[in-house]
């Protein structure tokens, strides 16, 4: 006899237009919302127009960074002193999950994976 | 918890007393106060110039309290631009402690990218937003170090080629995109697209610059499937067709 299994939703991807997210996704909600506000939100434009200079100069940067990383080694840092190793291959673009190959995990090498940027406290590469 | 209950007294507290206090609230307590919030509320009363007043305080207060307030997830990019290019020491977790060249911090993520110079390169440690504890500014930045740091991820420059063979290159490009009824158009040394995309010098996919990332992967695609820029590399010249494609004939 069959047993009914409950269906697991996966989020929502991004949408054809490559707008990323969807905003109204359940995962967009929990985990981004708070990184697109701005903290001018009552303030002049002017302020708005220096808050969004900041932001894209520091976006740049980090882009730059994560292109660099590209095909390198990267050492992960994770809860309970977990390490591990993998080569970098991308991030999505609220830097959610990185997708690494060559995953050296405790009980063996992972081909290809992908990593949940929240369970990452930091990660490190040499240039 | 005094102040919150005594806005007179509050009124008369000089900038300094205010943030020291502030501080030391949050170290007695572990709550954590809110200044501006507590502004807004309180200067609804207030006259419209006491009401300017506490807001000019309250921003300065906002400069020095909010990464402590807020936490790093919330400090916004404003205040994370202050401590770019900066020598700092990261708090992250409870025991962790790392130092380095602030690089940047991602506006999305918060996430913050040290760099560690050494003689044969750099270690670079990115630590994600939400592990971040604390940011303490150890050494300010300097002029060397800053432009160390800026060149570090620039890719490398093409300067080397010749104002005539720039002009070559973008009458190819603006060529190639005419024939293919792209509306572009010379502005100076670049090329403008639909006034949505620049090509720079020295007009390769990778200097296109658009905000609409549908017309800048379509235009790159283009400008790669450009026929002549094969010439520039003498290596395509030599390819030959393969024997075996030619052989129709034996059929």
């Amino acid at each position: 006899m069959a047993t009914p299994v409950s269906v697991l939703r996966l989020p929502k991807g991004p949408d054809p237009n490559s707008r990323g997210f969807d905003p109204n996704s359940p995962r967009f909600v929990a985990l981004c919302r708070t990184s697109i506000s701005t903290s001018a939100a009552e303030a002049d434009a002017k302020e708005l127009q220096r808050e969004q200079r900041a932001r894209s100069a520091l976006r740049e940067r980090f882009l730059r960074c994560l292109l660099t990383m590209t095909n390198k080694k990267v050492q992960f840092h994770m809860h309970e002193k977990v390490d591990v190793e993998a080569t970098f291959g991308a991030s999505d673009i609220d830097v959610l999950n990185f997708q690494v190959s060559d995953l050296h995990t405790p009980i063996g090498v992972q081909k290809e994976a992908l990593i949940r940027c929240q369970d990452v406290i930091s990660f490190t590469f040499d240039m | 918890m005094f102040y919150l209950n005594n806005c007179c007294c509050f009124r008369q507290l000089s900038t300094e007393a205010v943030y020291g206090s502030a501080r030391n609230f949050k170290g007695g307590s572990g709550t954590i106060l809110d200044l501006s919030c507590f502004f807004r509320k309180e200067t609804h009363k207030q006259a419209p110039a006491f009401r300017g007043l506490c807001r000019a305080q309250a921003r300065t207060f906002c400069f020095h309290l909010t990464v402590m307030q807020r936490g790093w997830l919330h400090s916004g990019p404003l205040l994370w631009l202050q401590y770019v290019d900066k020598n700092v020491k990261l708090k992250v977790g409870k025991h962790e402690e790392h130092r380095g060249w602030l690089l940047t911090v991602d506006p999305v993520s918060a996430s913050v990218v040290l760099v560690n110079f050494r003689e044969d390169g750099a270690s670079v440690r990115v630590v994600m937003g939400h592990a971040v504890e604390d940011v303490e500014v150890l050494q300010e930045s300097d002029p060397e170090t800053a432009e160390r740091l800026r060149l570090f991820l620039l890719p490398p420059t093409t300067s080397s080629l010749d104002p005539e063979e720039l002009s070559r290159r973008r009458m190819g490009v603006y060529r190639w995109l005419e024939k293919n009824r792209v509306p572009v158009e010379e502005d100076g040394d670049s090329l403008r697209v639909a006034g949505a995309l620049t090509i720079l010098a020295p007009y390769r996919p990778e200097d296109c610059c658009s905000s609409n990332q549908i017309i800048l992967d379509r235009i790159q695609r283009l400008i790669q499937s450009q026929p002549h820029l094969l010439k520039v590399d003498p290596g395509f010249d030599s390819i030959q067709i393969l024997p075996g494609f030619s052989g129709s004939q034996e059929l």
